[in-house]
């Protein structure tokens, strides 16, 4: 029996905007509390997100420029997932620092994205937890691509009070080649403020607050201005056809997210990094009625909020340990607006422990390893179809990354990352195995240089039916530059 | 110190009311129980109903149609079906006599999750015994260099007798925005239908018998009587059509000399006869009432049909002529819009008509 939720997890999958920080990390199967990085610790902008911290996380200034390129291909996919997708992307990051006056934080993405048969669907993402889809009759080719801008700024107010906010633009237009010609304009953009105060020495407190407004405005198009047929689903089974030589739909969102932080330096050996979200929000799906006014059709609602501990605990000066937990809620529905009726219910709530180890062997080669227990209880009623599910998915995940210093500031990376989902959430697969391998390095380059790279390849199949996988291979280059 | 501590709980309360609930009820929950009983006598005076059992139900909505049929009961029992306003007709060939169909149907019936509709549809006789429009073909082939001059108007004679077509006419009515008349409406409550667009006219006079319309055959009326084909490699060959719309008034209008015309009535109307590729109203009449400025008298039309292209539009054709209308197949797709049952009219286009997946000139 296939599942598909992917609510909150499919940017992980298709990687749109990953984080650019992390190249080192990734070539090294993804470790992420294992060891020490500058980029992944426990302090309240790396794993809080909260941008009043940025002014104290980041002590120098450097420009990143990160191309990189991945491509999603295989059979063991859901119904409107393309073929492949390819994707390919610039990023340019710069953090400049003004000393007292605070710390200036700027990236940008030009991101490509090809959907090749892309599976009918006209949305840029038909499975993001609500009961509505858009479609037309035909798989074709479909191709997205946009800016994301990023602004982020921070100082110190007061001593020991530090706040930040920023802003962020993204849009993404889209095209698909064949029959309806389907436009789509999605624009995401909002901002975050966030303040930091330090308690004591080693206690430091944070809150911050994100607000996002989205919209996605999809228009078919005939070239030919012959009639467009456009279905309109709620849910899976059942869909109302709209058809004109026009048709326009939008689904406009809003959200914002409450987060609460707390980094504790316990003593020289250990720290403890605590995070609390919860984010409401909300999206709908309207179009116009008899071709005049924008009605709405479909409404969904989401909660969301997690609570996140990280800690690290050096056991001696060659081994770290770090300790992962987390819990995390989802819960949505989705209505018929005209008639008031729920039509689709879902709820997640997983619960996760982890625990891994860094081994410093000799001065030129670190390991790493993590094991992740995963436990998601998953509810799911589609009322309007009369799917009914609920059921517990018991996933593991295993991280293991090598680094080796073969010569000064020159590094050769690996590692391996193996993830056995009893139910794929994403997929809809059971019995799910993932096995990702990656490769990577970092040297200097020049005195102002600093090169890091990585190329990862992942299978994921599931073992109900031989020969269906979903495979991944990308990679990025991180060029840093420590002068500008 | 205080005022934090009081405001702490305050913002989590806020935070937290930001949650929506979601709505009591849930879809997915309507129940339909549904009788048809029909008249089955044929002799007698006294109606004599019984359950229909194998009746053929459908159900139409705006997320399209539901074919079902009764049980041995005379029943059909719907659980979990989608709310919405439904029409909903059943039909049954009379288990004795072919030529008559027993038919009958609900309008408006709200079907709303959570309750329980129990409705009963009498069926009462149809006696097939008239012209019909039985097939219309407007949108055109498969194309995208707008062509759509394959049109035709499929006639059927039902009845056991041979019929006349002298005199008759063929109009479309589209309404008159300028002085408000909708498509097919009774503008004034006068009796007759006003907004006439185009007439065209079978030779003679009502009443007199020179072109016979033969007992259980099918007549095409093109708008162009040639093979199509020759231009649009996905049209139809009309050459062989059994009657053509000309325009006498035009300058343009192309006759096939050996296929017999539809005249133009209208001296200001210098086109072929252009049918609405999405959306139109074609009504067949007796030409007992051929003054089209003051609309046709209801009492002399034989058929009508609206069709539209969506399900959301207003319906305009007075229903005494026919009380719903049928959906239209999107133009330039090379389909074409058919009655069930070739001739059959309850006069509710919604149940009458269904969309075929090519056209059908001549032959159902």
């Amino acid at each position: 029996m296939r599942k598909s939720f992917a609510a909150l997890f499919i940017l992980l999958f298709l990687g749109i905007i990953t984080n650019a920080q992390v190249s080192r990390t990734k070539a090294m199967g993804g470790l992420s509390y294992s060891i020490l990085d500058r980029d992944q610790s426990l302090s309240l902008y790396d794993f809080g997100k909260n941008p009043a911290w940025l002014y104290m996380d980041e002590k120098e200034t450097y420009l990143r420029i990160e191309p990189s390129a991945q491509n999603l291909w295989g059979d063991y996919r859901r119904k409107y997932d393309s073929k492949s997708v390819s994707n390919v992307s610039v990023s340019f990051t710069g953090i400049k620092t003004l000393g007292t006056l605070g710390t200036f934080y700027g990236t940008t993405i030009y991101d490509y994205e090809l959907r090749t048969d892309y599976y009918r669907s006209v949305r840029k993402d038909p499975y993001a937890g609500e009961a509505f889809n858009v479609a037309d009759t035909m798989a074709g080719n479909f191709r997205y691509s946009g800016p994301y801008i990023n602004l982020m700024y921070s100082w110190e107010l007061l001593p020991e009070l530090y706040v930040g906010g920023g802003i962020f633009y993204h849009i993404h237009d889209g095209l698909k080649s064949t029959y309806s010609y389907a436009k789509t304009i999605y624009r995401n953009t909002g901002g975050k403020i966030g303040i930091a105060y330090r308690l004591f020495d080693n206690l430091l407190l944070g809150t911050s607050i994100n607000y996002f407004s989205k919209q996605e405005t999809i228009e078919e198009t005939d070239v030919n201005l012959l009639d467009i047929e456009a279905f309109i689903y709620r849910g899976d089974t059942y869909h109302i056809v709209d058809r004109a030589s026009t048709n326009e739909q939008k689904i406009k969102g809003k959200g914002t997210t409450f987060s609460g932080q707390i980094y504790w330096e316990v003593d020289d050996n250990l720290e403890i990094g605590i995070q609390g979200n919860y984010e409401p929000s909300n999206s709908k799906l309207t179009f116009p009625e008899k071709n005049l006014i924008d009605v709405e059709d479909g409404y969904t609602s989401f909660e969301y909020y997690d609570a996140q501990i990280k800690t690290q605990y050096n056991l001696s000066d060659d081994i770290l340990v770090g300790v992962y937990g987390g819990y995390f809620h989802n819960y949505s529905w989705s209505m018929l607006s005209k008639k008031d009726l729920l039509i689709w219910e879902w709820e997640i709530n997983r619960l996760i422990a982890g625990i891994g180890s860094s081994y410093k062997v000799d001065q030129n080669l670190l390991i790493g390893a993590e094991y992740e227990f995963s436990s998601a209880n998953v509810d799911s009623s589609k009322y309007i179809d009369k799917n009914i599910q609920s059921f517990t998915s018991i996933d593991h995940i295993i991280r293991i990354g090598i680094e080796y210093e073969l010569s000064n500031r020159v590094f050769l990376r690996t590692g391996y990352n193996y993830c056995f989902y009893e139910h794929d959430l994403i997929l809809g697969g059971t019995d799910v195995a993932s096995h990702s391998f990656t490769l990577g390095g970092g040297f200097p380059l020049f005195d102002s240089f600093v090169v890091d790279a990585y190329l990862e390849f992942s299978n994921k199949s599931p073992n109900e039916t031989d020969n269906y996988h979903r495979s991944n291979i990308g990679g990025r280059i991180a060029i840093t530059l420590n002068n500008f | 110190m205080k005022l934090l501590r009081l405001s702490f709980p305050l913002i989590i309360l806020l935070i937290m009311s930001c949650n929506e609930d979601p709505p009591v009820y849930q879809e997915g929950n309507a129940k339909l129980v549904l009788t048809v009983m029909g008249d089955t006598s044929v002799v007698s005076d006294d109606t004599t109903c019984v359950p229909l059992s194998n009746a053929k139900v459908i159900l139409f909505s705006e997320y399209g149609y539901m074919i079902k049929y009764t049980d041995e009961t005379g029943k059909l029992i719907l659980e979990g079906i989608p709310s919405s306003t439904y029409t909903i007709t059943a039909r049954l060939n009379h288990p004795k006599y072919s030529n008559i169909l027993l038919a009958g149907n609900l309008s408006d019936i709200e079907i709303i999750s959570g309750k329980v509709v129990n409705d009963t549809i009498i069926a009462s006789q149809i006696s097939n015994t008239g012209i019909a429009i039985n097939e219309l073909y407007v949108g055109g082939p498969l194309n995208n260099i707008f062509f759509f001059y394959d049109q035709f108007i499929e006639l059927y004679n039902s009845s056991d007798e041979v019929k006349y077509l002298d005199g008759m006419i063929v109009t479309r009515v589209p309404g008159v925005s300028a002085q408000n008349i909708k498509a097919g409406e009774d503008f004034g409550n006068d009796g007759d239908i006003d907004g006439v667009g185009y007439i065209f006219k079978f030779p003679g006079e009502p009443g007199e018998k020179n072109y016979p319309f033969h007992p259980k055959t099918f007549l095409v009326l093109a708008q162009t009587a040639i093979n199509h084909q020759n231009n649009v490699a996905s049209s139809i060959d009309l050459s062989g059509a059994d009657w053509e719309f000309y325009n006498q008034y035009s300058t343009s209008d192309f006759d096939n000399s050996s296929v017999p015309n539809l005249i133009n009535m209208r001296s200001d109307k210098t086109v072929d006869f252009l049918i609405g590729l999405t959306q139109d109203v074609i009504v067949l009449a007796s030409g007992e009432d051929s003054n089209w400025e003051d609309g046709i008298d209801i009492d002399t039309i034989l058929d009508g049909v609206e069709y539209q292209g969506g399900s959301t539009l207003e319906k305009t054709l007075d229903s005494r002529v026919d009380k719903s209308y049928t959906l239209c197949p999107a133009k330039y797709g090379g389909k074409s819009m058919q009655r069930r049952e070739p001739g059959v009219d309850t006069n509710d286009g919604i149940s009458d008509w269904e969309i075929i997946p090519a056209p059908t000139p001549g032959r159902q």
